[in-house]
């Protein structure tokens, strides 16, 4: 008896050894560095970033407007995109108006409607601008707790303000037009579109939080490029703020949206959620 | 009891295969990919949708000989309309791309529902994984373990490489495996990230002339059925537009996943045979070499050799 029992013992502790060394060889092909972006320090300004409409006067833009560069350009000399709808800039930018809610309101989301789009493929969002005629079909912006294209979550907009510059996290900034979204935000959201086995999602997620509780490791970035930038008045609260942001997958892949927002900020509360 | 030691170290060393192979090699990963790939192209693969895009490339095809017909009824001088005119230069290109495109897409359509028909296709590296910890753990009990639980062992080894050799019949992998190489190769292509950005310039071109055709063209006399046709693109441009974004914007999305997929195709290139269609042989080979060590090194009666 005591050697069969020997046998299984042996066998037992054979199956698992292998079966450890088998799973620490693979668990080692996938391990990967996570690194985080940190936010710049400064005085948060919490309530509605009230836009200015978009105005030309030759090729000159104030307010609130947006220009779509062709791959391979650069924001100073193009080549953008010509908006036959746009009379601004003979159509190289697109003028912005303000939405139901006056504007970009920081410490909460202003997300997308459901649905999103008209049977004609028009963006419905409108609280933030006014839905705006891109090639024949009205596009919009809102701001979504999980980015509608990466599939990310994503901090709701976060402006601060140190030595009257200001530096934000616009990451949920979102355009939808012709039923496709695009992330349009600074810093960009990293995928959370890519393929995944069976499990994975869960596992990574397990895995992520006992590396961070018991190996203290950091949390993986959500987020990653620039912040959005401008500057702002203490006095009078006129505001300006810029960003480029480049498109990743879908129809437009490669292009970059340049964005310019110009009005007056208004303190008080966050959004409501989930308005 | 007699123990054949030599095929159940082979069964222990096919079972360490099984399990690390795939993980390894990336299987789980390309499997997910293609899987991924084929869920996001099923709105496109349907029939009403090759339909509709056939009635899209229609639309785009009169509504460009009516501009033609305009200008040459308007006598319409060059350079008033730059994006028309940038449009008209090339668009017999655009529209045979267009076509060609619509063209592989239809093509690949029956062996892509062969392919989107097989059964549970993300969950074979699992079966694998499984077949190899069962071959472990079988060969350390046929090894060492006592003559009960080895002919235990023996049994459940005998029954997982039946699920091996069945799962590619019961999934439809056989046909859908081969189907899925061919698949690939018709996609081949549009699936490059060169061809995505020539559909993307194609595009840019279409929307800024029909945007022209939507503002400053209305300026210009139009008439009978060229402006019935110019009409009609420009009404249903906002869903033409739509199609098209959202087939390009697939492509663009998937040419990852349909590498990647490439990649497991590619896997037994050496061997002159597509990986795709050796995957179920290869689960089948698995499946009677394990079920055949199994047997082989079952404990028979006799003199044990230590």
């Amino acid at each position: 008896m005591n050697g069969t029992h020997g046998h299984s013992a042996r066998a037992g502790i054979m199956a698992a050894t292998v079966l450890v060394l088998t799973t620490a060889v693979a668990c080692s092909t996938n391990k990967t560095a996570a690194s985080t972006v940190s936010a710049g320090a400064g005085r948060e300004l919490v309530g509605l970033f009230r836009l200015a409409p978009g105005t030309a006067v030759g090729d000159q833009l104030t307010g609130t407007w947006f220009r779509m560069l062709q791959p391979g350009g650069n924001p100073t000399s193009g080549p953008y995109m010509r908006n036959a709808d746009s009379p601004a800039d003979g159509g190289l930018a697109t003028l912005l108006q303000p939405g139901t809610s006056a504007g970009l309101r920081t410490g909460g989301y202003e997300s997308q409607p459901t649905p999103a789009f008209d049977a004609e493929g028009n963006s419905l969002a409108d609280a933030i601008t006014t839905p705006t005629k891109f090639f024949g079909v009205k596009f919009s912006i809102s701001t979504n707790k999980v980015d509608p294209q990466t599939r990310t979550q994503v901090a709701p907009p976060t402006v601060w303000l140190k030595d009257g510059k200001l530096t934000a996290d616009l990451s949920s900034w979102a355009a939808s037009w012709n039923n496709q979204n695009f992330n349009q935000g600074a810093p960009k959201p990293v995928l959370s579109t890519g393929a995944k086995a069976l499990g994975q999602a869960q596992a990574e997620r397990v895995w992520d939080w006992v590396s961070q509780q018991w190996l203290e490791s950091e949390a993986k970035p959500t987020v990653s490029g620039a912040d959005a930038t401008g500057t702002f008045d203490p006095d009078t609260g006129a505001f300006v703020l810029e960003w480029t942001s480049l498109i990743v997958g879908g129809p437009f892949n490669g292009f970059t949206g340049f964005w310019h927002l110009q009005g007056v900020f208004k303190p008080s509360g966050p959004a409501p959620a989930g308005a | 009891m007699r123990r054949p030691k030599v095929p159940a170290l082979v069964l222990l060393a096919l079972g360490v295969l099984l399990a690390v192979g795939p993980i390894v090699s990336g299987l789980f990963a390309k499997v997910a990919a293609g899987n991924q790939m084929i869920d996001q192209f099923a709105p496109y693969m349907e029939t009403s949708a090759l339909s509709r895009y056939r009635a899209d490339l229609g639309t785009l095809q009169r509504g460009t000989s009516g501009v033609d017909a305009i200008y040459r009824q308007e006598d319409v001088a060059t350079g008033r309309f730059p994006l028309l005119d940038d449009y008209r230069s090339q668009s017999t290109a655009i529209q045979n791309r267009a076509s060609g495109l619509l063209d592989l897409v239809t093509a690949a359509e029956p062996d892509y529902r062969r392919v989107a028909d097989i059964g549970g296709f993300d969950r074979i590296p699992f079966l694998i994984v499984a077949g190899g910890v069962v071959a472990i753990y079988g060969g350390c009990m046929l090894l060492e373990g006592r003559a009960s639980r080895a002919r235990a062992a023996a049994g459940l080894l005998v029954l997982t490489s039946a699920a091996l050799v069945a799962s590619p019949l019961m999934s439809g992998l056989y046909g859908g495996a081969a189907a899925g190489h061919r698949m690939l190769q018709s996609l081949a292509p549009v699936m490059r990230p060169g061809e995505v950005r020539q559909l993307q310039s194609d595009f840019v071109v279409l929307v800024e002339a029909v945007g022209e055709l939507d503002t400053s063209f209305r300026s210009v006399p139009q008439h009978g059925v060229a402006a019935a046709d110019v009409a009609a693109l420009v009404d249903d441009w906002p869903l033409v537009s739509s199609d098209l974004a959202s087939l390009v914007g697939v492509i663009e999305n998937n040419i990852g996943n349909f590498d990647a997929l490439g990649n497991l195709d590619a896997f037994t290139h050496a061997l002159g045979v597509s990986g795709l269609s050796a995957f179920p042989w290869l689960l089948v080979g698995a499946g009677v070499t394990s079920a055949g060590l199994s047997v082989a090194a079952t404990p028979r009666r006799g003199k044990e050799i230590r």
